[in-house]
């Protein structure tokens, strides 16, 4: 019957070696209904979703499925139960056609052989369903990618499912896809189905759920009705306070600073990359410019376009105040500018390589190959900073990967201290770390503006960007959207501005 | 609410989308393929006239269907993503313990045939389970079995072995006639396993699952299709049909010999990738081997014909034209991508 | 306890004990392997001489396929461009008698080392600016390499008569020391030393490890792959200039055959990972050092040559698979307390398969080493005879024009052009048997290399006597080309 409980997780528990991404979370899904889950980085809602299909096992809690206990072991055998997964990287084969892709694996036969005819015309048939009608027998990569989630959802609904789960679809569609996108989750889920739909596009969330769940570094916030959920609360739910142990402290000096022309260092005019609206920016020294926004909000976008990453389409990047055309990180580099980056694991650490060997890397690669540090030299570097820093380890030759993710950001902040940066920009410096470096970097950030370096900050968590800022940015959906300065910076009046303008 | 329109894919293929499908649909390959081949052969057939008497024609058949063979091989492990460079190696392998077997012992040259094939999948399978199993990279492991099969092959005899068997001796000069010549057994095993392999990639469940698994093992991983016993299958039938042409190239040659088959796995793969299979995996079809075959041949005949070329040539020109097809493959991949990216972009802008 | 700890894990500790524990295996079972004296050439000589000698070429090129295998590549054309390297210096000095150069020394081979680097930036540039995979991209040059070396000697063995080529081949006179150990010694001192005061490894290591990290520390990957691949062009230029010197020829066909594999296991046995990542230059010289003393041991001992490939390849196999991050999770599992059932099946059926596997590997292996083991074979006993006195080529252009066709089948067409004394033949054949009896030659092999040409050939006897008819009857004899041309001496073996 619409409206039944269909799927419940109950004291969902799981833990990885050295984090606990989930801890104790519940969940509840209806037939006939939407259920946005959502959540920033880190809050764990996509180890839920692996635990629920089998891509990982759970420590502790039940799942059950139209009343009865179920534990999915693997991706298929969640299928088989009726949990399909359509996930933000179309898992398809991009070499095969449209209607071989919605039906391998399951392909109907005849007389033990392929039967091309048959699979042609059921997956003609499957898609129609959804009001798609195309050439099935062209090759998935002929169509955009909306038709290509299109065709993962037919092949998810083929295997008569119970549950559907949408993992990020509309990350890549434009207006029109959404849309289209929409009409046929609308159509399944007046059909009986329960749809999870995992994202972070606010506007979305409220055009197409009917409830939402919210979860906040493994725990689960609370589950809403999507009518009687304003969008500033929901925000606040999503990045708003957090247990406040942290000491704040004096903000006045850096407010009375003087941030004229002469202190610009970045300057940012109408810079537009392939993933960033023309923004403009300007950055001075001795200053704490903090980007806020919701997950995709393209916050990191505009460090790697500060930073040489990301080629600038159009407008002008200034670096004390030469024109810049950067080509790489290198020539960023050699301009003073310094780039922590989000992700630790894959774009920060090199991990089989020393600690000592981490930190004066970018030093050494502004260097060059010649001007080489010998290793007594880098011993003495490392040393100063593994103190200053108070990084943990066993010795500065032991390799950085088997260290804590909280000395590991240490190291990588050593890193580009040494290079004696004019900008240092610090995507998330302070994500998945324990509370007493938590506190360390943020001192540090504030120390470093005192001594004239200037900062680009950026982080989901409001309250260290209030601590830390004396101006923020905000971002959404690839634009900046406003400045926020003075009074202005509190959590209220931030997560107004990521929202949208609506009164609570 | 439903919408009475439905909607039409084809609003979705605007132009660009329609040049970019027809240059780098996996067909289009295969259509070049067989247009450089008869360009070849017809167009140098003015100038070596004897090109146009059928028998010619025919011998380029009998001559490579060792190369043919082996290049319907590696196919099946280029589809999956793989690479096999140790089947010239077997082929020389089979060749020597075939006509060791066959002069010093007593056993019917038909064991001698099925204990080889059973060997080649053997060989097959060893390799692919250090693959598979291991996740050891598939051209350290055969580039391994490639050494030990040359070894192998001095091992046994480092001098020539003459087969004097009266059965391969009389496959060897049968012939089955044809409109102006005849084409041997061999040529004809050749096509045979081609016309086979055609309706096995097309056809039956494993081929359908080797070309996704070479399209994309993630994806195919998560649609639950049999990953690793499909890629441990598709070495053991590459060694085997390494052991086939290995049996043909025994019978075509009558002798067993160290020096057999050098380089014979270079000539297979390029047969593979100029008949329009992409070293990537997933793209190709086994009917392009054929062709890539068939235009080495072609350019072995012309160079025979003419005399002064030196035999050579032959591998030089072979390689440039690998080169200009991995290339030419390689620059479709970046400007598909360059074109995704750009219909990303785009959704940006208009969010 | 923690010395020795400290002692095992160090880099270099493993291949230290691979390459001397073949060391002292000969010199228990090698007589007079520590033995060095001097030759007649004023050259050092000797067992231990030899191996450092005939390393030289393989530590070269492992050199270079240490840094490019560190950046998660490969190069698995060096063995053909050995021969190009080879093909280009000898064509231009040219295989005049007397010795008179078509190109200065020095330009042949700089040229020679030029154009592998040139080719070996050819890899670099498909590796790192079209992204085609490097086993494919390698594999280009691997196909054409030796085409393109027949192309520049026109299919012929270009003999050098030039004598100093003999001098880099051997020694110069005066130095004791073999040329081609003292090149490898100033290569290795010189690569090391740039590598110790520059950021090199740093940077090659960082891009093996983490390429983006690496990028996004400011460090220019794909620049540093591209030239190190041209750099392993260069190692291979300079390898084929010391091969091909050794034989005083340029051999397209066999020079640096099967070198690759050589060089990569040179640096796996370095204890350096086949995926990339750290690498220890010194790792790889010990590699190459083991190999060439198991060679050489091999050959001390008699054993066939034909072996040492499948040694090789077994080798290698073993060392990647106990790199493979699966196969250690395996073993860690397979001695860990596991109570999971479902793993110790799947363990059970894998290390069966392996078994199995392993137990087939070496049952060829066996078989072939020795066939008297197996009692369905019967193998004719071979006997070698001896011939002693001096055998006439006429024609030698001949000779070697039938051996451009890479094989002499027709005994006939041989035995014309060598006048086989008949009384010499008599004589033999009374020696062996007493009945009267007739010498048919079954088959002959002839190989050239350089001024050397080996002959050997295979006889039945003819006779009554069964005992003696069931034997397989072989001679060998080595030609040596003599200073007065179209002559050749017998040299005994």
């Amino acid at each position: 019957m619409k409206g039944d409980v269909i799927l419940t997780m109950r004291n969902i528990t799981k833990t990885f070696p050295g984090v606990v991404a989930l801890s104790n979370v519940d969940f509840t899904l209806r037939s006939g209904e939407v259920h946005a889950l959502m959540g920033e980085n880190g809050a764990g809602k996509s180890t839920l979703i692996k635990v629920l299909t089998g891509v990982e096992p759970l420590d502790s809690g039940t799942i059950t499925l139209e009343g009865k206990e179920i534990l999915a072991k693997d991706p298929n055998h969640a299928v088989a139960l009726g949990i399909s997964t359509v996930y933000q990287e179309v898992n398809l084969c991009h070499n095969l056609t449209v209607a071989e892709n919605i039906f391998i694996g399951r392909a109907p036969l005849k007389n033990g052989f392929v039967d091309w005819k048959q699979i042609n015309k059921k997956a003609k048939e499957a898609l129609l369903k959804l009001n798609i009608d195309i050439d099935v027998t062209k090759t998935l990569d002929s169509y955009s990618i909306a038709i290509q989630q299109m065709v993962a959802i037919a092949r998810a609904l083929d295997v008569s499912s119970k549950v559907l789960i949408l993992d990020e679809p509309t990350s890549s569609l434009d207006q029109n896809e959404v849309a289209k996108l929409f009409e046929v989750i609308r159509k399944l889920r007046d059909e009986g189905m329960g749809i999870i739909f995992v994202t972070h596009f606010l506007d979305q969330v409220y055009e197409i759920s009917d409830r939402i769940t919210v979860l906040r570094n493994g725990q689960l916030v609370g589950e809403y009705e999507v009518e009687s959920l304003p969008k500033v609360q929901l925000v606040a739910k999503m990045i708003g306070k957090e247990l406040d142990e942290l000491k704040s402290f004096n903000k006045e000096e850096i407010s009375q600073r003087d941030f004229s022309e002469e202190n610009v260092i970045v300057k940012a005019k109408n810079v537009e990359t392939e993933k960033l609206q023309p923004y403009s920016l300007d950055i001075n020294r001795g200053e704490v410019v903090g980007l806020a926004g919701l997950l995709g909000s393209g916050r990191s976008e505009i460090a790697r376009s500060i930073f040489g990453i990301d080629r600038i389409l159009s407008g002008e990047l200034y670096i004390n105040k030469k024109k810049a055309n950067l080509k790489n990180p290198i020539n960023a580099m050699m301009r003073g500018i310094g780039f922590l980056p989000e992700d630790r694991k894959t774009e920060g650490i090199i991990g089989d390589l020393s600690v000592r060997e981490n930190i004066i890397i970018a030093l050494q690669a502004k260097r060059g190959l010649f001007k080489y540090l010998r290793k007594k030299k880098q011993l003495q570097i490392a040393d100063e900073y593994i103190k200053k820093l108070q990084i943990k380890c066993s010795s500065p030759d032991q390799p950085v990967k088997n260290l804590s993710g909280g000395n590991q950001q240490k190291c990588i902040l050593a890193r580009w201290l040494i290079t004696n940066p004019d900008l240092l920009i610090l995507d998330e410096p302070t994500r998945g770390i324990d509370i007493g470096t938590k506190t360390e970097i943020q001192k540090l950030v504030v120390q470093l503006a005192e001594q004239g370096v200037g900062v680009l900050f950026i982080s989901s968590e409001l309250d260290e960007m209030i601590r830390c800022c004396t101006r923020i940015a905000v971002m959404r959906d690839g634009a900046k959207i406003g400045e926020l300065v003075g009074d202005g910076i509190n959590e209220h009046t931030i997560m107004q501005t990521i929202a949208g303008g609506e009164n609570s | 609410m439903e919408t009475g329109a439905t909607i039409r894919g084809k609003e979705e293929i605007n132009m660009e989308n329609k040049r970019r499908f027809s240059l780098s649909s996996p067909t289009m390959p295969l259509v070049i393929t067989f247009v450089l081949f008869l360009a070849l052969y017809f167009g140098f057939s003015f100038r070596y006239t004897p090109m146009l008497k059928p028998q010619v024609f025919y011998n380029i058949f009998i001559d490579n269907a060792t190369i043919l063979i082996l290049a319907v091989g590696i196919t099946y492990v280029l589809l999956i993503g793989g690479i096999d460079i140790s089947v010239g190696s077997v082929v020389a392998l089979v060749c020597m313990a075939t006509a060791y077997l066959l002069e010093f012992t007593t056993l019917h040259p038909v064991v001698v045939m099925i204990l080889m094939l059973i060997m080649g999948a053997v060989f097959g399978l060893v390799q692919g389970t250090f693959i598979t199993y291991f996740d050891m990279q598939p051209f350290i492991v055969t580039l391994a079995g490639q050494y030990f099969a040359r070894g192998m092959t001095a091992v046994i005899n480092e001098e020539t072995i003459h087969i004097s068997n009266k059965v391969y001796q009389s496959i060897a000069r049968f012939q089955i006639k044809l409109p102006g010549g005849f084409i041997s057994p061999i040529g004809l095993l050749s096509i045979i396993v081609l016309i086979i392999s055609i309706f096995v990639l097309q056809y039956t469940k494993f081929g359908r699952n080797i070309y996704a698994i070479g399209g994309s093992e993630t994806s195919a991983l998560l649609m639950g299709l049999p990953v690793k016993r499909t890629k441990l299958a598709v070495y053991t039938l590459s060694g085997f049909l390494s052991a086939l042409a290995g049996v043909t190239f025994s019978i075509y040659m009558l002798s067993g010999y160290t020096l057999h088959a050098m380089g014979m796995e270079m000539d297979a793969i390029a047969s593979s990738v100029i008949g329009g299979t992409s070293l990537t995996g997933g793209v190709g079809y086994v009917l392009g081997s054929l062709f890539g075959t068939t235009i080495q041949g072609t350019i072995k005949t012309i160079i025979s014909l003419d005399g002064t070329i030196n035999s050579w040539y032959t591998r030089i020109i072979v390689a440039a034209l690998l080169c200009v097809f991995i290339v030419m493959q390689s620059i479709f991949t970046k400007s598909k991508e360059r074109v995704k990216r750009k219909e990303k972009s785009k959704a940006k802008t208009t969010n | 306890m923690s010395i020795i700890r400290k002692i095992t894990s160090r880099r270099l500790f493993w291949p230290f004990v691979g390459f001397f524990a073949i060391i002292v295996f000969n010199i228990f079972f090698t007589p007079n392997f520590l033995e060095i004296s001097l030759n007649n050439d004023g050259m050092l000589y000797g067992y231990l001489v030899d191996i450092f000698n005939r390393a030289a070429p393989l530590i070269i090129l492992a050199t270079g396929m240490t840094f490019v295998i560190a950046t998660g590549g490969i190069d698995i054309s060096v063995g053909s461009l050995c021969a190009i390297s080879a093909a280009v210096a000898c064509y231009m000095m040219g295989g005049d008698f007397n010795g008179v150069l078509r190109y200065p020394f020095w330009l042949a081979l700089l040229s020679a080392i030029l154009v592998c680097t040139a080719l070996g930036l050819f890899n670099g540039f498909l590796v790192t600016k079209l992204d085609i995979p490097p086993v494919v991209a390698t594999l280009i040059l691997l196909t054409a390499g030796r085409g393109i070396a027949q192309l520049i000697t026109s299919g012929q063995i270009i003999t050098v008569y030039y004598k100093p080529y003999y001098y880099i081949g051997t020694n110069f006179p005066g130095i004791v020391f073999p040329t081609a150990f003292l090149v490898a010694l100033v290569f290795v001192v010189i690569v090391f030393l740039f590598i110790k005061n520059t950021s090199l490894q740093l940077f090659i290591e960082a891009s093996g490890v983490n390429r983006k990290a690496s990028m996004f520390s400011g460090i220019k990957s794909s620049n540093i792959t591209w030239l190190i691949y041209g750099f392993s062009g260069l190692c291979a230029g300079i390898s084929g200039i010391l091969l091909s010197s050794m034989i005083r020829a340029a051999d397209a066909n066999n020079a640096g055959l099967n070198y690759e594999l050589d060089a990569i296991l040179a640096v796996a046995l370095g204890g350096n990972s086949l995926i990339g990542g750290k690498f220890s230059l010194m790792g790889s010289v010990l590699g190459a050092l083991t190999i060439q003393a198991l060679t050489t041991t091999m050959y001390a001992k008699d054993v066939s040559p034909a072996v040492l490939p499948v040694v090789k390849a077994i080798v290698v196999i073993i060392i990647c698979t106990f790199q493979s991050e699966t196969f250690r999770t395996i073993l860690k599992k397979a001695f860990s307390r596991d109570t999971s059932l479902a793993t110790k099946r799947m363990k059970r059926t894998r290390n069966l398969a392996f078994a199995g596997a392993l137990v087939i590997l070496i049952f060829f292996v066996v078989i072939s080493v020795n066939p008297r083991l197996n009692p369905t074979f019967s193998v004719p006993e071979r006997v070698m005879l001896d011939f002693e006195e001096a055998i006439n080529v006429r024609d030698f252009d001949k000779l070697k024009s039938l051996y451009h066709e890479n094989y002499v089948e027709e005994v006939n067409d041989y035995v014309d052009l060598i006048a086989v004394k008949d009384e010499k033949l008599m004589e033999m054949l009374s020696a062996i048997s007493d009945t009267p009896a007739q010498l048919k030659i079954t088959k002959t092999r002839l190989t050239i290399t350089g001024d050397t040409a080996r002959v050997h050939t295979n006889m039945k006897l003819i006779t009554d006597d069964e005992n003696l008819a069931n034997k397989e009857y072989f001679y060998e004899f080595k030609f040596q080309k003599s200073k007065q041309a179209g002559t050749w001496k017998l040299v005994l073996l």
